[in-house]
Protein backbone atom coordinates (compact mmCIF):
# COMPACT_ATOMS: atom_id res chain seq x y z
CA UNK A 1 0.00 0.00 0.00
CA UNK A 2 1.31 3.51 -0.78
CA UNK A 3 2.36 6.07 1.97
CA UNK A 4 -0.35 8.82 2.40
CA UNK A 5 2.48 11.52 2.44
CA UNK A 6 -0.08 13.76 2.41
CA UNK A 7 -1.03 12.69 5.45
CA UNK A 8 1.68 12.55 6.82
CA UNK A 9 2.95 16.51 6.46
CA UNK A 10 -0.76 17.44 8.00
CA UNK A 11 0.69 15.08 11.21
CA UNK A 12 3.84 16.80 11.11
CA UNK A 13 2.20 20.46 10.85
CA UNK A 14 -0.41 19.89 13.07
CA UNK A 15 2.48 18.94 15.56
CA UNK A 16 4.71 22.10 14.87
CA UNK A 17 1.76 24.54 15.21
CA UNK A 18 0.37 22.75 17.95
CA UNK A 19 2.99 21.65 20.07
CA UNK A 20 4.68 25.31 22.22
CA UNK A 21 8.86 25.84 21.14
CA UNK A 22 8.44 23.43 18.72
CA UNK A 23 10.00 24.43 15.63
CA UNK A 24 10.14 22.13 12.82
CA UNK A 25 9.88 18.23 12.09
CA UNK A 26 10.71 15.85 9.49
CA UNK A 27 9.98 12.39 9.23
CA UNK A 28 12.96 11.00 6.60
CA UNK A 29 13.66 7.23 5.53
CA UNK A 30 16.57 5.27 7.63
CA UNK A 31 18.90 5.84 4.40
CA UNK A 32 18.20 9.75 4.62
CA UNK A 33 15.36 10.78 2.32
CA UNK A 34 12.84 13.32 3.01
CA UNK A 35 8.75 11.69 3.97
CA UNK A 36 7.42 14.79 4.84
CA UNK A 37 8.23 17.72 6.57
CA UNK A 38 7.49 21.13 8.32
CA UNK A 39 11.04 22.97 8.80
CA UNK A 40 11.86 26.59 9.34
CA UNK A 41 12.61 28.77 6.76
CA UNK A 42 16.03 28.36 5.39
CA UNK A 43 16.84 24.52 6.56
CA UNK A 44 17.17 22.66 3.18
CA UNK A 45 15.13 19.28 3.56
CA UNK A 46 16.96 17.21 2.03
CA UNK A 47 20.08 18.02 3.92
CA UNK A 48 18.11 17.55 7.28
CA UNK A 49 16.98 14.32 6.36
CA UNK A 50 20.24 13.22 5.51
CA UNK A 51 21.84 14.29 8.74
CA UNK A 52 19.07 12.97 10.79
CA UNK A 53 20.04 9.26 8.73
CA UNK A 54 23.64 9.40 9.64
CA UNK A 55 22.92 10.27 13.06
CA UNK A 56 20.57 7.98 14.21
CA UNK A 57 22.48 4.72 12.09
CA UNK A 58 25.75 6.16 14.25
CA UNK A 59 23.71 6.26 17.49
CA UNK A 60 22.11 2.53 17.09
CA UNK A 61 25.75 1.66 16.30
CA UNK A 62 27.11 3.01 19.35
CA UNK A 63 23.93 1.47 21.04
CA UNK A 64 25.01 -1.94 20.04
CA UNK A 65 28.93 -1.73 20.06
CA UNK A 66 28.91 -0.21 24.15
CA UNK A 67 26.09 -2.34 24.99
CA UNK A 68 23.55 0.01 25.34
CA UNK A 69 20.39 -1.98 23.43
CA UNK A 70 18.21 -0.78 21.23
CA UNK A 71 18.10 3.01 20.62
CA UNK A 72 14.89 5.11 21.22
CA UNK A 73 16.01 8.05 20.77
CA UNK A 74 18.96 10.67 20.65
CA UNK A 75 19.55 13.91 21.63
CA UNK A 76 21.24 16.96 20.89
CA UNK A 77 21.26 19.76 23.27
CA UNK A 78 22.53 22.84 21.68
CA UNK A 79 22.48 26.02 23.77
CA UNK A 80 20.12 27.12 21.13
CA UNK A 81 17.80 24.50 21.67
CA UNK A 82 17.09 20.83 21.07
CA UNK A 83 17.18 18.63 17.99
CA UNK A 84 15.74 14.88 19.06
CA UNK A 85 15.30 11.93 16.73
CA UNK A 86 13.05 8.80 17.35
CA UNK A 87 12.81 5.94 15.64
CA UNK A 88 9.30 5.35 14.13
CA UNK A 89 9.41 1.34 13.04
CA UNK A 90 11.61 -0.16 10.83
CA UNK A 91 10.79 2.32 7.65
CA UNK A 92 11.35 5.95 9.73
CA UNK A 93 12.40 8.46 11.37
CA UNK A 94 11.07 11.65 13.30
CA UNK A 95 13.29 14.92 13.19
CA UNK A 96 12.06 17.49 16.62
CA UNK A 97 13.82 20.76 16.14
CA UNK A 98 12.80 22.48 19.47
CA UNK A 99 14.09 25.66 21.30
CA UNK A 100 15.50 26.18 24.58
CA UNK A 101 12.83 26.92 26.22
CA UNK A 102 10.77 23.96 25.53
CA UNK A 103 9.81 21.83 28.70
CA UNK A 104 11.54 18.32 28.05
CA UNK A 105 8.55 16.20 29.62
CA UNK A 106 6.26 17.76 27.64
CA UNK A 107 8.23 17.17 24.71
CA UNK A 108 8.80 13.49 25.62
CA UNK A 109 5.57 13.20 25.54
CA UNK A 110 3.86 15.12 22.66
CA UNK A 111 6.52 12.99 20.58
CA UNK A 112 5.30 9.72 21.94
CA UNK A 113 1.94 10.83 20.60
CA UNK A 114 3.17 12.03 17.22
CA UNK A 115 5.20 8.86 16.85
CA UNK A 116 1.93 6.86 17.39
CA UNK A 117 -0.02 8.71 15.18
CA UNK A 118 2.54 8.59 12.12
CA UNK A 119 2.80 4.89 13.02
CA UNK A 120 -0.37 3.77 11.84
CA UNK A 121 -0.25 5.87 9.20
CA UNK A 122 2.85 4.37 8.24
CA UNK A 123 1.71 0.33 8.36
CA UNK B 1 39.47 -1.05 -24.87
CA UNK B 2 35.67 0.25 -25.52
CA UNK B 3 34.44 3.98 -24.92
CA UNK B 4 30.93 2.97 -25.30
CA UNK B 5 27.49 3.28 -23.45
CA UNK B 6 24.15 4.80 -23.27
CA UNK B 7 23.35 8.70 -24.02
CA UNK B 8 21.11 8.29 -21.14
CA UNK B 9 24.22 8.05 -19.23
CA UNK B 10 27.18 9.90 -20.52
CA UNK B 11 25.52 12.40 -22.42
CA UNK B 12 27.01 14.01 -25.91
CA UNK B 13 28.11 16.76 -24.38
CA UNK B 14 30.44 14.62 -22.17
CA UNK B 15 30.97 12.83 -24.70
CA UNK B 16 32.46 15.92 -27.31
CA UNK B 17 34.58 17.06 -24.12
CA UNK B 18 35.93 13.82 -23.52
CA UNK B 19 36.63 13.67 -27.01
CA UNK B 20 38.27 17.18 -27.28
CA UNK B 21 40.11 16.91 -24.12
CA UNK B 22 41.96 13.76 -25.03
CA UNK B 23 42.87 15.07 -28.83
CA UNK B 24 40.96 12.00 -29.98
CA UNK B 25 40.88 10.75 -33.67
CA UNK B 26 38.23 8.43 -35.28
CA UNK B 27 34.94 7.84 -35.63
CA UNK B 28 31.69 8.30 -33.07
CA UNK B 29 28.84 6.07 -33.99
CA UNK B 30 25.45 6.71 -32.44
CA UNK B 31 22.88 4.44 -32.87
CA UNK B 32 19.21 5.99 -31.75
CA UNK B 33 17.01 3.76 -29.88
CA UNK B 34 13.14 3.93 -31.18
CA UNK B 35 11.11 2.49 -28.70
CA UNK B 36 8.57 2.03 -32.36
CA UNK B 37 10.44 -1.46 -33.03
CA UNK B 38 9.10 -1.43 -36.08
CA UNK B 39 10.96 1.64 -37.59
CA UNK B 40 14.51 1.12 -39.33
CA UNK B 41 17.18 1.45 -37.27
CA UNK B 42 19.01 4.90 -37.62
CA UNK B 43 22.95 6.00 -37.02
CA UNK B 44 24.39 8.84 -37.22
CA UNK B 45 28.58 9.03 -37.60
CA UNK B 46 30.98 11.40 -36.42
CA UNK B 47 34.48 12.08 -37.32
CA UNK B 48 37.18 13.31 -35.51
CA UNK B 49 40.44 14.76 -35.96
CA UNK B 50 43.02 15.73 -33.03
CA UNK B 51 39.32 16.19 -30.58
CA UNK B 52 38.29 18.41 -33.54
CA UNK B 53 34.73 17.62 -35.69
CA UNK B 54 35.89 17.12 -39.35
CA UNK B 55 32.42 15.36 -40.45
CA UNK B 56 29.12 13.58 -40.25
CA UNK B 57 26.77 12.05 -42.07
CA UNK B 58 23.87 9.43 -41.44
CA UNK B 59 25.35 7.03 -43.99
CA UNK B 60 29.29 4.92 -44.28
CA UNK B 61 29.71 4.98 -47.89
CA UNK B 62 31.13 7.92 -48.26
CA UNK B 63 28.82 9.68 -50.43
CA UNK B 64 27.09 11.95 -48.04
CA UNK B 65 29.01 14.94 -49.12
CA UNK B 66 28.53 14.43 -52.85
CA UNK B 67 24.93 13.79 -52.28
CA UNK B 68 25.08 17.62 -50.53
CA UNK B 69 27.21 19.15 -53.18
CA UNK B 70 24.57 17.58 -55.97
CA UNK B 71 21.49 18.76 -54.31
CA UNK B 72 22.71 22.22 -53.83
CA UNK B 73 23.18 21.75 -58.03
CA UNK B 74 26.61 23.13 -57.58
CA UNK B 75 28.51 20.22 -59.24
CA UNK B 76 27.13 17.18 -60.50
CA UNK B 77 26.89 14.50 -57.93
CA UNK B 78 28.60 11.89 -60.27
CA UNK B 79 31.47 14.14 -60.88
CA UNK B 80 31.78 15.13 -57.12
CA UNK B 81 31.45 11.18 -56.21
CA UNK B 82 34.44 10.43 -59.18
CA UNK B 83 36.95 13.30 -57.57
CA UNK B 84 36.33 11.92 -54.53
CA UNK B 85 36.78 8.01 -55.55
CA UNK B 86 39.83 9.36 -57.72
CA UNK B 87 41.85 11.20 -55.89
CA UNK B 88 40.02 11.87 -51.88
CA UNK B 89 42.83 9.33 -50.54
CA UNK B 90 44.93 11.65 -49.22
CA UNK B 91 43.13 14.82 -48.36
CA UNK B 92 39.84 15.87 -47.85
CA UNK B 93 37.81 16.26 -50.91
CA UNK B 94 36.66 19.70 -50.22
CA UNK B 95 40.28 20.91 -50.38
CA UNK B 96 40.65 18.80 -53.88
CA UNK B 97 37.64 20.80 -54.82
CA UNK B 98 38.35 24.22 -53.74
CA UNK B 99 42.12 24.04 -55.32
CA UNK B 100 40.33 22.64 -58.31
CA UNK B 101 38.30 25.92 -58.62
CA UNK B 102 35.00 24.04 -58.60
CA UNK B 103 33.89 25.19 -55.51
CA UNK B 104 34.35 28.61 -53.60
CA UNK B 105 35.61 28.34 -49.67
CA UNK B 106 31.90 30.10 -49.50
CA UNK B 107 30.19 27.40 -50.61
CA UNK B 108 32.59 25.19 -48.23
CA UNK B 109 31.62 27.27 -45.08
CA UNK B 110 27.76 26.54 -46.01
CA UNK B 111 28.44 22.63 -46.45
CA UNK B 112 30.74 22.69 -43.23
CA UNK B 113 27.35 24.57 -41.53
CA UNK B 114 25.30 22.04 -42.56
CA UNK B 115 27.17 18.90 -43.03
CA UNK B 116 27.83 19.44 -39.11
CA UNK B 117 27.09 21.99 -37.55
CA UNK B 118 22.82 21.47 -38.43
CA UNK B 119 23.53 17.54 -37.75
CA UNK B 120 25.60 17.56 -35.06
CA UNK B 121 23.62 19.96 -32.90
CA UNK B 122 20.38 18.09 -33.66
CA UNK B 123 22.08 14.94 -32.01
CA UNK B 124 21.68 16.33 -28.88
CA UNK B 125 17.80 16.45 -28.71
CA UNK B 126 17.96 12.67 -28.71
CA UNK B 127 16.17 11.14 -25.83
CA UNK B 128 18.54 8.05 -25.60
CA UNK B 129 20.88 6.12 -27.84
CA UNK B 130 23.68 3.72 -28.04
CA UNK B 131 27.07 5.11 -28.49
CA UNK B 132 30.72 3.90 -29.96
CA UNK B 133 33.61 5.96 -30.41
CA UNK B 134 36.44 3.60 -32.64
CA UNK B 135 39.65 5.31 -32.54
CA UNK B 136 40.97 3.12 -35.60
CA UNK B 137 39.08 4.38 -38.13
CA UNK B 138 40.87 6.30 -41.14
CA UNK B 139 39.45 9.62 -41.94
CA UNK B 140 36.73 9.93 -44.27
CA UNK B 141 38.64 12.34 -46.89
CA UNK B 142 35.29 11.51 -49.80
CA UNK B 143 33.12 13.33 -46.45
CA UNK B 144 35.35 16.00 -45.30
CA UNK B 145 35.16 19.44 -46.29
CA UNK B 146 38.44 20.34 -45.49
CA UNK B 147 36.73 22.69 -42.38
CA UNK B 148 36.95 21.48 -38.50
CA UNK B 149 35.44 22.29 -35.27
CA UNK B 150 36.31 21.92 -32.05
CA UNK B 151 34.11 19.33 -30.20
CA UNK B 152 33.35 21.40 -27.42
CA UNK B 153 32.39 24.83 -29.99
CA UNK B 154 29.66 22.42 -31.46
CA UNK B 155 28.36 21.16 -28.18
CA UNK B 156 28.20 25.33 -27.02
CA UNK B 157 26.03 26.27 -29.89
CA UNK B 158 24.02 23.06 -29.41
CA UNK B 159 22.88 23.83 -26.25
CA UNK B 160 22.38 27.25 -26.22
CA UNK B 161 19.42 26.57 -28.39
CA UNK B 162 18.12 23.30 -26.67
CA UNK B 163 14.87 23.47 -25.98
CA UNK B 164 14.73 20.00 -23.22
CA UNK B 165 16.79 19.71 -20.71
CA UNK B 166 15.11 16.78 -18.75
CA UNK B 167 17.83 14.20 -20.36
CA UNK B 168 20.54 16.44 -18.57
CA UNK B 169 18.65 17.02 -15.33
CA UNK B 170 21.12 14.35 -13.57
CA UNK B 171 24.38 15.97 -14.99
CA UNK B 172 23.48 19.99 -14.28
CA UNK B 173 25.63 21.74 -11.16
CA UNK B 174 23.45 21.30 -8.25
CA UNK B 175 22.27 24.92 -7.25
CA UNK B 176 24.35 24.37 -3.97
CA UNK B 177 27.47 24.15 -5.57
CA UNK B 178 29.99 27.14 -6.46
CA UNK B 179 31.51 26.86 -9.84
CA UNK B 180 35.33 27.64 -10.44
CA UNK B 181 37.67 28.31 -13.17
CA UNK B 182 40.31 25.66 -14.58
CA UNK B 183 41.79 27.44 -17.08
CA UNK B 184 44.86 29.97 -16.65
CA UNK B 185 43.23 33.43 -17.83
CA UNK B 186 40.47 34.06 -20.08
CA UNK B 187 38.59 31.67 -22.16
CA UNK B 188 39.09 31.37 -26.12
CA UNK B 189 36.38 30.18 -26.63
CA UNK B 190 33.28 32.84 -27.96
CA UNK B 191 31.41 33.11 -25.21
CA UNK B 192 27.99 34.72 -25.44
CA UNK B 193 26.72 37.39 -22.86
CA UNK B 194 25.09 34.89 -20.39
CA UNK B 195 28.11 32.83 -20.12
CA UNK B 196 30.72 35.78 -19.66
CA UNK B 197 28.24 36.77 -16.56
CA UNK B 198 28.29 33.87 -15.03
CA UNK B 199 32.40 32.94 -15.70
CA UNK B 200 32.67 36.30 -13.72
CA UNK B 201 31.29 34.50 -10.86
CA UNK B 202 33.67 31.40 -11.33
CA UNK B 203 35.72 31.54 -8.67
CA UNK B 204 34.29 28.59 -6.23
CA UNK B 205 32.61 30.24 -3.50
CA UNK B 206 29.36 31.35 -3.99
CA UNK B 207 26.70 29.07 -5.27
CA UNK B 208 24.46 29.13 -8.01
CA UNK B 209 21.10 29.82 -6.79
CA UNK B 210 23.28 32.83 -5.32
CA UNK B 211 24.59 33.84 -8.85
CA UNK B 212 21.21 33.25 -10.23
CA UNK B 213 19.81 35.25 -7.64
CA UNK B 214 22.48 38.16 -8.57
CA UNK B 215 22.41 38.09 -11.97
CA UNK B 216 18.70 37.61 -12.15
CA UNK B 217 18.43 34.57 -14.20
CA UNK B 218 16.24 31.86 -12.92
CA UNK B 219 17.77 29.14 -11.47
CA UNK B 220 17.50 26.63 -14.08
CA UNK B 221 18.64 28.84 -16.31
CA UNK B 222 22.04 29.85 -14.45
CA UNK B 223 22.23 25.86 -14.09
CA UNK B 224 22.03 24.99 -17.79
CA UNK B 225 25.05 27.71 -18.48
CA UNK B 226 27.14 26.48 -15.81
CA UNK B 227 26.62 23.24 -17.39
CA UNK B 228 27.85 24.67 -20.65
CA UNK B 229 31.24 26.23 -18.80
CA UNK B 230 31.80 22.92 -17.35
CA UNK B 231 31.62 21.19 -20.44
CA UNK B 232 33.27 23.50 -22.61
CA UNK B 233 36.21 22.81 -20.01
CA UNK B 234 35.87 26.31 -18.54
CA UNK B 235 35.14 25.20 -14.87
CA UNK B 236 34.33 22.85 -12.67
CA UNK B 237 31.65 22.18 -9.92
CA UNK B 238 32.47 22.80 -6.53
CA UNK B 239 29.99 21.67 -4.07
CA UNK B 240 29.86 23.59 -0.80
CA UNK B 241 29.24 22.45 2.61
CA UNK B 242 26.46 25.00 3.34
CA UNK B 243 26.63 25.45 6.91
CA UNK B 244 25.21 28.39 6.80
CA UNK B 245 21.88 27.31 4.82
CA UNK B 246 20.72 24.88 7.74
CA UNK B 247 22.03 27.23 10.56
CA UNK B 248 20.21 29.88 9.84
CA UNK B 249 16.75 30.55 11.15
CA UNK B 250 14.65 33.58 10.41
CA UNK B 251 14.78 35.04 13.53
CA UNK B 252 18.56 35.04 13.58
CA UNK B 253 19.97 38.33 14.22
CA UNK B 254 21.87 40.76 12.59
CA UNK B 255 23.06 40.09 9.01
CA UNK B 256 23.59 37.12 6.81
CA UNK B 257 27.13 36.40 7.27
CA UNK B 258 29.27 34.39 5.27
CA UNK B 259 29.89 31.19 7.34
CA UNK B 260 34.27 31.15 6.91
CA UNK B 261 35.21 28.03 5.73
CA UNK B 262 36.36 25.87 8.65
CA UNK B 263 40.10 25.87 7.83
CA UNK B 264 40.96 21.97 7.75
CA UNK B 265 42.43 21.15 10.68
CA UNK B 266 46.00 19.32 9.57
CA UNK B 267 45.96 15.25 10.92
CA UNK B 268 49.12 15.63 12.54
CA UNK B 269 51.74 13.80 9.89
CA UNK B 270 52.65 9.90 10.56
CA UNK B 271 56.63 9.05 10.68
CA UNK B 272 58.65 7.80 7.83
CA UNK B 273 59.18 4.53 10.18
CA UNK B 274 55.61 3.93 10.39
CA UNK B 275 54.88 4.02 7.11
CA UNK B 276 57.84 1.89 5.76
CA UNK B 277 56.66 -0.63 8.50
CA UNK B 278 53.11 -0.23 7.26
CA UNK B 279 54.33 -0.83 3.66
CA UNK B 280 56.05 -3.96 4.70
CA UNK B 281 53.14 -5.17 6.52
CA UNK B 282 51.01 -4.55 3.45
CA UNK B 283 53.33 -6.45 1.24
CA UNK B 284 52.70 -9.67 3.60
CA UNK B 285 49.59 -9.61 2.58
CA UNK B 286 49.43 -9.03 -1.00
CA UNK C 1 49.47 5.23 19.48
CA UNK C 2 50.16 6.38 15.86
CA UNK C 3 47.59 6.24 13.43
CA UNK C 4 47.39 6.68 9.72
CA UNK C 5 44.15 7.92 8.77
CA UNK C 6 42.85 6.73 5.07
CA UNK C 7 39.50 8.05 3.68
CA UNK C 8 37.95 5.75 1.07
CA UNK C 9 35.71 7.79 -0.56
CA UNK C 10 33.70 7.71 -4.35
CA UNK C 11 30.24 7.53 -5.95
CA UNK C 12 27.27 4.92 -4.76
CA UNK C 13 28.47 1.90 -5.65
CA UNK C 14 32.07 2.32 -6.61
CA UNK C 15 33.24 -0.57 -3.82
CA UNK C 16 34.08 1.44 -0.47
CA UNK C 17 32.13 -0.68 1.82
CA UNK C 18 33.91 -3.77 0.32
CA UNK C 19 37.46 -2.41 -0.01
CA UNK C 20 37.29 -1.69 3.60
CA UNK C 21 35.84 -5.23 4.48
CA UNK C 22 38.61 -7.14 2.78
CA UNK C 23 41.34 -6.10 4.76
CA UNK C 24 40.22 -4.63 8.15
CA UNK C 25 41.12 -6.76 10.65
CA UNK C 26 38.22 -6.30 13.09
CA UNK C 27 34.15 -6.54 12.09
CA UNK C 28 33.93 -3.46 10.27
CA UNK C 29 31.55 -0.50 11.89
CA UNK C 30 29.29 -0.04 9.52
CA UNK C 31 25.84 2.48 9.02
CA UNK C 32 23.95 0.39 6.12
CA UNK C 33 20.67 0.92 5.25
CA UNK C 34 17.89 -0.34 2.65
CA UNK C 35 18.47 1.79 -0.28
CA UNK C 36 15.06 3.70 -1.16
CA UNK C 37 16.50 6.08 -4.15
CA UNK C 38 18.01 5.02 -7.42
CA UNK C 39 21.02 3.42 -5.65
CA UNK C 40 18.83 0.65 -5.04
CA UNK C 41 19.11 0.05 -8.85
CA UNK C 42 22.37 -0.75 -7.78
CA UNK C 43 22.26 -2.52 -4.75
CA UNK C 44 20.33 -3.01 -2.11
CA UNK C 45 22.15 -1.32 1.14
CA UNK C 46 24.18 2.32 1.23
CA UNK C 47 26.56 3.84 3.89
CA UNK C 48 24.99 6.81 5.48
CA UNK C 49 27.66 7.89 7.97
CA UNK C 50 31.11 6.09 7.66
CA UNK C 51 32.49 2.41 7.85
CA UNK C 52 35.02 1.68 9.74
CA UNK C 53 37.76 -0.63 9.20
CA UNK C 54 41.64 -0.66 11.17
CA UNK C 55 44.65 -3.39 10.79
CA UNK C 56 46.73 -2.87 13.74
CA UNK C 57 50.47 -3.96 12.41
CA UNK C 58 52.67 -3.35 15.54
CA UNK C 59 52.17 -3.00 19.28
CA UNK C 60 51.97 1.44 18.60
CA UNK C 61 50.79 1.37 15.46
CA UNK C 62 47.69 1.27 13.46
CA UNK C 63 46.25 2.10 10.16
CA UNK C 64 42.42 3.61 10.57
CA UNK C 65 40.31 3.60 7.32
CA UNK C 66 36.95 5.45 6.85
CA UNK C 67 34.71 4.83 3.85
CA UNK C 68 32.62 8.11 3.31
CA UNK C 69 28.65 7.55 1.44
CA UNK C 70 28.47 7.96 -2.04
CA UNK C 71 25.62 10.62 -2.22
CA UNK C 72 25.78 13.87 -2.32
CA UNK C 73 23.46 14.77 0.23
CA UNK C 74 25.87 12.81 2.56
CA UNK C 75 28.55 15.60 1.68
CA UNK C 76 28.48 16.71 5.25
CA UNK C 77 30.14 13.25 6.26
CA UNK C 78 32.83 14.19 3.17
CA UNK C 79 33.61 16.92 5.11
CA UNK C 80 34.31 15.62 8.61
CA UNK C 81 36.30 12.47 7.29
CA UNK C 82 38.53 14.55 4.87
CA UNK C 83 39.32 17.06 7.73
CA UNK C 84 41.36 14.30 9.61
CA UNK C 85 42.75 12.49 7.11
CA UNK C 86 46.50 11.76 6.18
CA UNK C 87 45.65 10.50 2.44
CA UNK C 88 42.89 9.57 0.32
CA UNK C 89 41.25 7.35 -2.37
CA UNK C 90 38.80 7.81 -4.89
CA UNK C 91 37.24 4.93 -6.05
CA UNK C 92 35.41 4.76 -9.50
CA UNK C 93 33.53 2.08 -11.45
CA UNK C 94 35.07 2.06 -14.61
CA UNK C 95 31.94 0.84 -16.25
CA UNK C 96 29.73 3.26 -15.29
CA UNK C 97 30.38 6.41 -17.03
CA UNK C 98 27.29 8.04 -15.69
CA UNK C 99 29.20 7.91 -12.69
CA UNK C 100 32.12 10.21 -13.76
CA UNK C 101 30.44 13.46 -12.61
CA UNK C 102 29.83 11.88 -9.23
CA UNK C 103 33.16 11.13 -8.76
CA UNK C 104 34.37 14.96 -10.42
CA UNK C 105 32.13 16.59 -8.06
CA UNK C 106 33.72 14.56 -4.72
CA UNK C 107 36.97 15.25 -6.25
CA UNK C 108 36.33 18.65 -6.19
CA UNK C 109 34.77 19.01 -2.75
CA UNK C 110 38.06 16.88 -1.41
CA UNK C 111 40.48 19.55 -3.38
CA UNK C 112 39.13 22.09 -1.39
CA UNK C 113 39.36 21.34 1.70
CA UNK C 114 42.25 19.40 1.91
CA UNK C 115 45.57 18.97 -0.13
CA UNK C 116 46.65 15.54 1.42
CA UNK C 117 47.93 13.31 -1.23
CA UNK C 118 45.29 10.72 -3.19
CA UNK C 119 45.33 7.93 -5.55
CA UNK C 120 42.60 6.88 -7.85
CA UNK C 121 41.50 3.33 -7.98
CA UNK C 122 39.17 2.01 -11.12
CA UNK C 123 36.88 -0.91 -9.58
CA UNK C 124 34.50 -3.26 -12.03
CA UNK C 125 37.83 -3.55 -15.10
CA UNK C 126 36.61 -6.83 -15.78
CA UNK C 127 33.14 -6.05 -16.87
CA UNK C 128 33.30 -5.49 -21.24
CA UNK C 129 32.04 -2.00 -20.71
CA UNK C 130 35.24 -0.92 -18.12
CA UNK C 131 36.65 2.36 -19.68
CA UNK C 132 40.58 1.72 -19.92
CA UNK C 133 42.32 3.68 -17.54
CA UNK C 134 43.87 6.52 -20.06
CA UNK C 135 40.45 7.30 -21.31
CA UNK C 136 38.91 7.05 -18.04
CA UNK C 137 41.41 9.59 -16.70
CA UNK C 138 40.64 11.94 -19.43
CA UNK C 139 37.19 11.87 -18.45
CA UNK C 140 37.98 12.68 -15.13
CA UNK C 141 39.57 15.83 -16.31
CA UNK C 142 43.13 14.63 -16.03
CA UNK C 143 44.51 15.72 -19.25
CA UNK C 144 48.34 16.23 -18.42
CA UNK C 145 49.93 13.28 -17.12
CA UNK C 146 52.32 15.17 -14.62
CA UNK C 147 49.44 16.69 -12.87
CA UNK C 148 47.38 13.46 -12.62
CA UNK C 149 47.69 11.39 -9.13
CA UNK C 150 48.61 7.53 -9.84
CA UNK C 151 45.13 5.93 -11.08
CA UNK C 152 45.28 2.28 -10.54
CA UNK C 153 43.06 -0.80 -10.89
CA UNK C 154 41.81 -2.30 -7.81
CA UNK C 155 39.37 -5.44 -6.99
CA UNK C 156 37.40 -4.57 -4.01
CA UNK C 157 36.62 -7.95 -3.11
CA UNK C 158 40.28 -9.43 -3.50
CA UNK C 159 42.37 -8.78 -0.22
CA UNK C 160 45.24 -8.82 -2.46
CA UNK C 161 44.25 -6.29 -4.61
CA UNK C 162 43.09 -3.52 -1.96
CA UNK C 163 46.20 -4.48 0.14
CA UNK C 164 48.17 -3.07 -2.89
CA UNK C 165 45.70 0.24 -3.83
CA UNK C 166 46.56 0.98 0.04
CA UNK C 167 50.72 0.54 -0.87
CA UNK C 168 50.71 2.75 -3.72
CA UNK C 169 48.64 5.31 -1.61
CA UNK C 170 51.19 5.17 1.36
CA UNK C 171 54.19 5.28 -0.97
CA UNK C 172 52.08 8.11 -2.89
CA UNK C 173 52.25 10.40 0.49
CA UNK C 174 55.64 8.91 1.30
CA UNK C 175 56.83 10.89 -1.86
CA UNK C 176 54.71 14.03 -1.19
CA UNK C 177 56.63 13.84 2.17
CA UNK C 178 60.03 14.36 0.68
CA UNK C 179 59.45 16.77 -1.60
Amino acid sequence: MAINTEKLGIVLQNFVTATSDVQGAALVTPDGLPLAASLPGGMDEERVSAMSAAMLSLGERIGQELARGGVDRIYVEGDKGYGILTSCGEDAVLLVLADQKAKQGVLMLEIKRAVAEIKLILN
Amino acid sequence: MAVTGYLSEFSLAEIFSFLEQGNKTGLLTICVLSEDQSKKRENHYVWFNQGRIVAASNRLDQHGLANMIGQRGWLGEHTALRVAQTCAATMPIGLILKTQGLLTVEQLKLLFYAQVMRQVCALFSLKDGWFQFDGKVPLPFAEMTGLNAPATEVTLSALRVLKDWSALASKLPEPSSAIKGIIEGKPQQKLNQSEWHLWEFANGTLALHTIAKQLQLPLEKAQQIAFRLVTAGLVEEVPLVTVSSVASRPEATGPEIAVPETVPAEATAVSHSFLHNLVGFLKGKV
Amino acid sequence: MEIMRLVVTGPVGAGKSTFIRSVSEIAVVDTDRQATDETSLIKQKTTVAFDFGRLAFGPEMALHLYGTPGQSRFDFMWDILIQKAHAYILLVAAHRPREFVDARRIRAFMRQRSQVPMIIGLTHMDSPNAWDIENTAIALGYLNADKCPPIITVNPNEAASVAQAIITLVQHSMQNCLV
